[in-house]
């Protein structure tokens, strides 16, 4: 009886079986091998698990210049939400970017190097020309960003930038405002791809930068 | 980290009453240099408080600004906010640092635009009026400044 029956290993589908698992395994195996190393971050920066996408907005420059998606693609973006009239956190954030930059480029020419745009959350004040005399005081290069408060709206809303007046009843020209501490990331696609939350150390913030640039360049 | 020296600052005594200077010592005050334009800047310094009692600061004033208010910077909720104080307290034989993201004294106005190397005269008062005048530098922030809010673990 057992001799009608082919032994296993002589029916041909058992070859078949073992040849795609082999074939698979490897398949597997390359995949694993071609993904590039998942970027190892500090606890100090959230990555977005899908990069998310930017609509378009209108805003201009502190030269005046119009600001739109546009200017967020082929590079990466630090933005900073934060206003001119802000003695203590925002030179402090200012400086913090500084100082990130300077890490990344001390650190080799791999990586691009990123741009700085500093978003105004108080357009009352903050017109061009007061981002003018602010924001390149910290670095020539960095940018400052302004509109009229729904055009402002338009982008913080898609970055989940809040900022809020505060009323300073006995000095009400000098009134403060609250706003989002955290620094964000756009990816040269111009999609939010990473959150940086305060404290910020520089040193910290432009090694993650760099193993999320690799990253990128390495997926892409 | 902050430079070892200690610098003690006890000037005039303006008010009457005991002395403030002879309470409160200051170390390392300075205001961060701001662009030549800037209309608000900020100024820091540790104050110490060998007493055996609390010490409050509730007012400042300074010739080289319009006002002076004293703030707190604080992220809550993922906000940056700054919330003014009435007072500075200075706890016992303890110290109160004024620092970048901390506690700082909010500078309006300045009287003419101020550059790294300049000094200002700021007087500290207590509610009895007591006063304590300090020169302050004029400065950038340095590596050594604590700039960030995890130095005040509070």
């Amino acid at each position: 009886m057992s001799d009608s029956t082919p032994a296993l290993h002589r029916h041909p589908l058992t070859w078949l079986l073992l040849l795609a698992l082999f074939a698979g395994g490897l398949y597997l195996g390359w995949q694993q091998f071609d993904q590039p190393a998942p970027p190892r971050l500090s606890d100090q920066v959230t990555r977005l698990p899908q990069p998310r996408p930017i609509t378009d907005f209108e805003l201009v420059d502190h030269h005046e210049q119009p600001f739109t998606l546009g200017r967020f693609r082929d590079q990466w973006s630090f933005v900073f939400f934060g206003y001119t009239h802000c003695p203590d956190v925002c030179p402090t954030a200012m400086l913090d970017l500084k100082r990130t930059v300077a890490a990344v480029a001390d650190n080799g020419p791999d990586v691009m190097l990123p741009q700085v745009v500093f978003v105004s959350v108080d357009p009352e004040r903050d017109t061009p020309e007061q981002l003018a005399r602010f924001v390149p005081y910290f670095n020539p290069d960095f940018i400052g960003v302004t509109g009229s408060q729904d055009q402002l709206d338009q982008l913080s809303g898609q970055l989940s930038s809040l900022a809020m007046k505060v009323p300073n009843p006995d000095n009400p020209d000098n009134y403060l405002v609250d706003h989002t501490a955290s620094i964000l990331l756009l990816n040269p696609d111009g999609r939010l791809e990473a959150i940086f939350t305060p404290p910020h150390d520089p040193d910290t913030m432009a090694a993650d930068y760099r193993e999320l640039a690799r990253h990128f360049k390495e997926s892409s | 980290m902050r430079p070892l020296l200690q610098s003690l600052f006890l000037l005039c005594l303006l008010g009457p009453g005991p002395a403030l200077a002879a309470d409160l010592q200051v170390e390392d005050p300075w205001v961060r240099a701001g662009p030549p334009t800037a209309r608000v800047m900020a100024g820091y310094m540790t104050l110490h408080n060998p007493g055996a009692s609390d010490r409050e600061i509730v007012r400042v004033t300074s010739p080289a600004f319009e006002r002076v208010e004293l703030h707190l910077s604080r992220v809550e909720d993922g906000m940056a906010r700054m919330i003014p104080q009435d007072a500075l307290r200075i706890p016992a034989h303890g110290s109160l640092e004024l620092a970048p993201g901390g506690y700082h004294l909010m500078l309006f106005n300045p009287a003419a635009p101020l550059q790294p190397g300049d000094k200002v005269e700021l007087t500290l008062q207590d509610a009895a009026g007591n006063r304590l005048q300090v020169s302050v530098p004029v400065r950038l922030p340095t590596d050594g400044d604590a700039g960030h809010s995890h130095h005040h673990h509070h």
